[in-house]
């Protein structure tokens, strides 16, 4: 849709005042990042206060950074977390999508009920759940290893499947309908025909299970003992102490952590945001 | 996508689907191989143990690690750093589990709740008759007594928090105060902190001069206790521990009222709204600090004048305030209270149950207190700034050269020896227990109860708790 | 035609990993709900003495399941509402909209410590940017995380700069709607407004429901950030139902009550998801 001058200028206002705040978190995470521990502890307390001067850091430590990135073995870290983050997006979102177009395109039997049973098992607090599903682990002799983290995801999860559900119930009819005239099997109408125009669907899903993969330090810490194989997350969480945490080394490392996913985010927009209203779905 | 030959895009998707099988495949067959641990040397038994030191305290206990694996040749200690919300999680997980640490280092005051569930193991049986006899001897008076549960020991100490004043002399001369005549007395003090309050433009409190907070601490200054180790009974709504809250809350309605006042806003203290607004503006200026570990500390910054605090701020205020007079003095008692007294939080060296290399464990244990070396980790020590289990350790030459380059630390040591010290109750409800007393604790500070009700409601809730347990069979 | 096993076979990867993963967990959940257990020691049958301690004896239990209400009253239809606009707003094509749409985003990803540190010290009474504006109103703003009155809606403002992954879930739907169904609108005179209410919001009501029903789900299980920043406090005021829990199941182990907890949330989040799921014949609008 084209807008006018004026409403382009109005936008652009509106975002920027809106977005204001949104920045306020990161903005901190960085100015920290680059602050000396004087500055961000002065000894006279006052001076701590939100000015916008104090937001700027004064010297600029870029230290901090190779400071981070000696004290944890971050290439390991680094290492792991894409391991585990690729198994997960891929098995969670082809899962997830296979699942989902079953309860949104085909009908059998109990469908409402399963389907309704699937939402209950996000509404059960997983600290109760935590023991009996660890034996399970244990019994099935994965402690230790990754596979409580990766196997789980190929059997998809609620979260997407409902999600993928909405959108695939939002599709037009027509082109499956079509298809299966023209002999498809369900299977080939699912990859051919619903796979490339839900495309910004799986992709969200697939940035949504990247991020919290990315974000997970309990999960290893949980299920393995050796250090090494631990995540990003789980490094940020060493520069944390109850007697003393590191600040400007721990929002360096926090900082780092983020801008891959900002990156990823920023560049796959196309891909998210791109629908079927350009691709001339239905005409 | 209506124009694209329906085969070539099956047999393009096709490869695609077939590539990202063969890659999930071959990563998950990385992930079971990485079943296998990690040893580093051969030859040696792993000993597994696992602590929730992090940020400045990570790094000592890698070189104690260290130094350990050096020094003999028949285990290897693999030390895993958790996360303290969730180590205990993992811990107990592991346990029920069946496959445990070895060791684990803990801070929560769990040990009791531990000991009456099983799920660690006790120590004693492993020590020899000489070891027993020292330890009881030789250690401080609170770590001899610690861990015990139903007569065995379950947990040694490694690293016990003890608190004593801080003040500024600096800011004692600026008041017009002589800081080498301290008051003898609790109340004398409290006096003293009013003479070094300030106060900036508009009335608003720049710096408290002593500011009562955490019951526990000042508890064992009036002589009160939380429990009774005699007949193994709480004392909770005790005239003692009412008088050591009172004094907290009206010390800091004390404050407020002044702070108000300078404001512009006087309130009385004879009404509950009056001393609820005092208090109110307090716990404000309190909030309002820039925060509380390694160097925001208010002492450091000067927001406060007194303060009553712990060890481990004196490795900080070396890194972060090297250059900051300042000095330590145990507690003062109050009137008729006990002398040399504190309140200690003991962090436990504790061994699972079903750990599998238990001797391994019992000889880092050993080797990292000092039980069996006294003067080999007296050198380690100093490394976190702690207080060693034995008083030999205290003695030895290195421990007593670190002490010359933090004589404030010295006050500590002396309050360690003293049978005053009072410590979290080792019942197995301990951390509902020491919950409710924050919660209370609150309560008081904020006025909404008085220092009688609150106690009262800690007594009652806990009461209340205890019937339940009884009531479902759970350890007493 | 309708080859009922085909059904099953798209879902069983979910219904396997459900009856593998799943089944046993929640059934022991509820075997513990009815025991005394604290995790390590096999459990104990005690029948219905947890629920009953739980609902009769247990002020706790109110003021948890209280604070939780009271957040997810707010905090959903604020998340919701914010999630649409910024969803609509951010649904154009105005240049370097790629990099407006990443900073909204932005909030969601950085890690809970760092918005927690963010927080805290924006809502420091004394040197805050909260207060330090108000100040400059002539206001004198209040403790937020620490006035009883004030911390339970801090952190409802605090859970809005999480929206950026609703937001994304609408924009991704926002981008589903054909623009024919526009066109046609226009040619039929509809202004704006009207535009939104007949061609946008039915359309985009699937997701819509999606980030309600999820929305919901997530209120009731809020946890992390009361644990981090206030703990409960002050004076239970932000103590969430899940921290309570976590609490019991943790700290005092007993994990059976903590069961006894989970399962009486579940009731009650799906007696709400449940109403949800019958109102959708109503405004869920769901087209091809």
């Amino acid at each position: 849709m084209k807008l006018t001058l004026v409403q382009r200028v109005a936008v652009h206002a509106v975002l920027i005042l809106l977005c204001l705040p949104a920045l306020l978190p990161m903005l901190w995470m960085v100015s920290t990042s680059l602050k000396s521990d004087a500055q961000i502890f002065p000894p006279d307390g006052a001076s701590a206060a939100a000015t916008v001067k104090n937001l700027l850091p004064h010297p600029v430590m870029w230290s901090n950074y190779p400071a981070a990135l000696s004290t944890i073995p971050f290439a390991a870290y680094l290492r792991n977390t894409l391991f585990l983050c690729a198994v997960t997006v891929f098995g969670a979102v082809l899962s997830s999508a296979i699942v989902a177009y079953g309860f949104a395109r085909l009908e059998f039997r109990g469908k409402g009920a399963l389907f309704l049973l699937m939402i209950s098992t996000m509404a059960l607090p997983g600290q109760v759940t935590m023991v009996p599903v660890f034996a399970l682990f244990r019994w099935l002799g994965w402690y230790g290893s990754y596979l409580p983290l990766t196997v789980p995801a190929f059997f998809g999860s609620p979260f997407y499947i409902f999600l993928l559900t909405q959108f695939y119930r939002t599709l037009p009819e027509d082109m499956a309908e079509a298809a299966r005239i023209d002999g498809a099997s369900e299977w080939r109408i699912f990859w051919n025909v619903m796979t490339p125009l839900s495309k910004p669907a799986l992709a969200t899903c697939a940035l949504f299970q990247f991020l919290g993969t990315w974000n997970d330090f309990f999960g290893p810490l949980l299920y393995v003992n050796d250090s090494s194989k631990y995540t990003l997350a789980y490094g940020l969480q060493q520069f944390l102490g109850v007697h003393g945490s590191e600040w400007a080394k721990l929002m360096a490392a926090s900082t780092l952590f983020t801008l891959p996913i900002v990156i990823l985010f920023f560049c796959a927009q196309r891909v998210f945001i791109q629908g079927i209203a350009t691709t001339g779905g239905k005409n | 996508m209506a124009g694209d030959a329906p085969g070539r895009l099956a047999r393009r998707e096709a490869i695609a689907a077939a590539a990202g099988s063969v890659a999930a495949v071959g990563a998950l067959a990385a992930g079971i191989a990485s079943l296998a641990p990690r040893t580093r040397r051969a030859g040696r038994k792993t000993v597994r143990f696992w602590h929730l030191l992090s940020g400045l305290w990570l790094e000592p206990l890698n070189r104690a690690v260290a130094r350990f694996n050096e020094s003999q040749g028949r285990y290897e200690v693999d030390a895993l750093q958790l996360t303290t919300g969730e180590g205990d999680s993992k811990l107990l997980l592991s346990v029920a589990g069946g496959d445990p640490p070895d060791m684990m280092l803990v801070w929560s005051q769990i040990t009791s709740a531990w000991a009456a569930s099983n799920i660690i193991q006790p120590l004693d049986s492993f020590m020899t008759t000489g070891e027993m006899a020292r330890f009881r001897t030789n250690a401080y008076p609170v770590v001899a007594r610690s861990g015990w549960h139903h007569g065995q020991l379950y947990g040694i100490t490694m690293g016990f928090d003890l608190f004593v004043v801080y003040y500024r002399p600096d800011l004692f001369r600026k008041a017009g105060i002589d800081p080498d005549r301290f008051p003898a007395t609790l109340e004398e003090m409290d006096r003293l902190g009013d003479r070094i309050n300030e106060f900036g433009s508009g009335g608003d409190l720049t710096r408290a001069g002593f500011l009562p907070q955490t019951l526990q601490y000042f508890i064992p200054l009036f002589g009160g206790n939380l429990y009774d180790a005699a007949t193994g009974r709480l004392t909770l709504n005790t005239p003692e521990n009412v008088r050591a809250l009172t004094f907290m809350v009206e010390s800091r309605v004390r404050l407020g009222v002044e702070t108000l006042r300078r404001r512009g806003n006087p309130v009385s203290t004879s009404t509950v709204e009056g001393r609820r607004e005092a208090l109110e503006s307090v716990t404000k200026f309190q909030a309002g600090l820039p925060g509380d570990d390694g160097a925001s500390w208010p002492f450091i910054s000067g927001l406060y004048g007194m303060t009553i605090d712990g060890e481990w701020r004196v490795e900080q205020l070396r890194r972060y305030a090297p250059q900051l007079e300042y000095r330590t003095i145990p507690v003062p008692p109050a009137a008729g209270g006990k002398r040399l007294a504190s309140f200690s939080m003991v962090n436990y060296l504790v061994m699972p149950k079903g750990a599998r290399h238990p001797d391994g464990a019992w000889e880092f244990l050993k080797f990292w207190t000092g039980l069996d070396h006294p003067e080999v980790a007296a050198e380690m020590y100093p490394w976190q700034g702690w207080m060693p289990v034995l008083r030999a350790s205290e003695s030895a030459p290195v421990y007593q050269s670190w002490l010359n380059t933090v004589p404030q630390y010295r006050t500590f040591l002396e309050v360690a020896k003293s049978d005053n010290i009072m410590t979290t109750p080792p019942v197995p409800y301990q951390t509902f227990l020491m919950d409710r007393l924050s919660d209370i604790d609150q309560l008081a500070m904020r006025g909404t109860l008085t220092p009688e009700q609150a106690l009262r409601k800690l007594e009652d809730d806990v009461a209340h708790e205890l019937a339940r347990r009884k009531s479902l069979g759970l350890p007493e | 035609m309708k080859n009922r096993w085909i059904g099953y076979a798209f879902i069983s990867p979910w219904l396997l990993g459900f009856l593998i993963f799943t089944a046993y967990p929640f059934v022991a959940s509820i075997y513990f709900s009815f025991t005394r257990y604290d995790i390590v020691s096999a459990p104990h049958w005690v029948g219905l003495a947890n629920y009953r301690a739980l609902v009769f004896d247990d002020p706790l239990f109110l003021k948890s399941l209280i604070v939780t209400f009271k957040f997810a009253l707010l905090s959903v239809p604020l998340g919701l509402a914010a999630a649409v606009g910024l969803a609509l707003l951010l649904n154009n094509n105005v240049r370097g909209i790629a990099a407006y749409r990443t900073l909204f985003f932005l909030p969601s990803i950085a890690p809970t410590v760092a918005n927690a540190m963010v927080f805290l010290w924006l809502l420091n009474p004394t040197i805050g940017l909260v207060n330090g504006i108000l100040k400059l109103a002539r206001r004198d703003g209040p403790d937020w995380l620490g006035d009883t009155h004030w911390a339970l809606w801090s952190l409802v403002l605090m859970s809005l700069w999480g929206v950026g992954g609703s937001m994304v879930i609408c924009l991704a739907g926002l981008k589903d709607i054909p623009a024919h169904l526009y066109e046609a609108a226009v040619i039929d005179g509809a202004g704006p407004l009207h535009r939104l209410r007949h061609v946008t919001l039915p359309m985009l009501s699937p997701v819509i429901f999606f980030n309600l029903v999820m929305g919901v789900i997530g209120a009731f299980q809020y946890f992390t950030e009361a644990y981090v920043m206030t703990q409960g406090g002050p004076e239970d005021s932000t103590l969430f139902y899940a921290l309570y829990l976590f609490r019991r199941a943790w700290s005092y182990l007993d994990m059976g009550y903590a069961s006894a907890m989970a399962w009486v949330l579940f009731l009650i989040v799906m007696a709400g998801t449940g109403m949800l799921f019958r109102t959708q014949r109503r405004w869920v609008h769901y087209g091809g």
